[in-house]
């Protein structure tokens, strides 16, 4: 990978991943699955994903497994709205970029 | 250091934030490694560094408007985890970083003099062989002309004393001729035998001197 990863762009992916368990997800698999697409090291997503919960974005939740309680991480309302704005940002900017690559700048 | 070792560091690094953000903290790293489960235990540890780093992330975490760290392509880049404890990574990584595009631009030019390069290395070495073919002649060239001069001359004499009975003046000239080429053919050996016995060894030796002034930088320079 070459091109960085911002810190807007990040919470988008970690917002989508969530988003894509509609019954939550834990830190873990979060990490595992950020990780398919960017690379992050283990100890990094916890600041974004507590960032991410005071902006209200995401609401945590603990629920028993195996005998232990494990944290779980849901997108709320707030988070969703977020998570469109994102996407439809994302769309346009790389629809440009792609633009410009393919064939020249467009002046409208 | 252990995982037990590890957090509780942690926790007591943790200490001079709120109670909430730390067991907030030590919930979610201790899940993960729950997760991770104990056989990545040990490798999760270690990519999470030292408790002072992991301590230090979660704390930049709670002042953190979303602005700080970067992610790039050789992972995520946070000036508070680096800044104390790998100078030298970011270092390293701005050499690199900086060496990636000159090692484009000397392939790139390595590749565009690649045609002048063999050009010029086949060049010097069809002279190499050119000169080393010009002296081999010329080494085998004196011998033949030494050696032809001598048998000429061995003959004349034969048959200029043969003559001498029958057409003395004749003979007296064939023995003249005879000797006058046995001086030439003496003068052609010598200058063989300098070439074959001195002039060679001397060039092999100066050849030798600059292949391995080549190879070993200066130590053909005491040799």
């Amino acid at each position: 990978m070459v091109f960085n990863t911002g810190a807007a762009l990040l919470d988008a992916i970690v917002l989508s991943v969530v988003a894509q368990d509609k019954e939550g997800t834990y830190g873990y698999k979060i990490t595992q699955e950020v990780r398919q697409v960017i690379e992050v090291s283990e100890s990094t997503l916890y600041p974004v994903l507590r960032r991410l919960q005071k902006d209200q974005c995401l609401e945590a939740y603990d629920m028993e497994c195996a005998g232990r309680n494990r944290r779980y991480y849901k997108v709320t309302e707030k988070g969703r709205v977020q998570l469109a704005l994102y996407k439809n940002e994302w769309k346009k900017y790389s629809a440009k970029i792609s633009g410009v690559f393919e064939g020249g700048i467009i002046y409208e | 250091m252990n995982r037990l070792e590890f957090m509780q560091q942690l926790e007591a690094l943790l200490s001079d934030i709120s109670q909430g953000e730390r067991e907030e903290a030590l919930q979610y790293y201790n899940d993960y490694l729950n997760d991770a489960g104990v056989e990545n235990e040990q490798e999760v540890l270690d990519a999470m560094g030292s408790p002072e780093q992991l301590a230090k992330v979660i704390k930049e975490g709670l002042e953190d408007n979303g602005a700080e760290g970067e992610f790039t392509e050789t992972g995520y880049h946070n000036e508070a985890f680096e800044r104390k404890t790998k100078n030298e990574v970011v270092k390293k990584e701005e050499k690199k970083r900086l060496s990636g595009g000159m090692i484009a631009i000397l392939i790139l030019l390595c590749i565009l003099a690649m045609p002048m390069l063999a050009a010029l290395l086949s060049g010097l070495f069809g002279a190499g062989i050119g000169v080393l073919g010009g002296f081999i002649g010329l080494l085998l060239g004196t011998a033949a002309v030494g050696i032809g001069l001598f048998i000429g001359a061995i003959v004349l004499l034969g048959i200029g004393i043969g003559e001498l009975f029958v057409a003395p003046l004749i003979g007296m000239c064939l023995i003249g001729a005879g000797i006058l080429l046995l001086g030439l053919s003496i003068f052609f050996i010598w200058i063989t035998v300098w070439l074959w016995g001195s002039a060679l060894p001397w060039l092999i030796r100066k050849a030798v001197d600059l292949f391995s002034r080549i190879l070993h930088g200066k130590r053909g320079e005491k040799a």
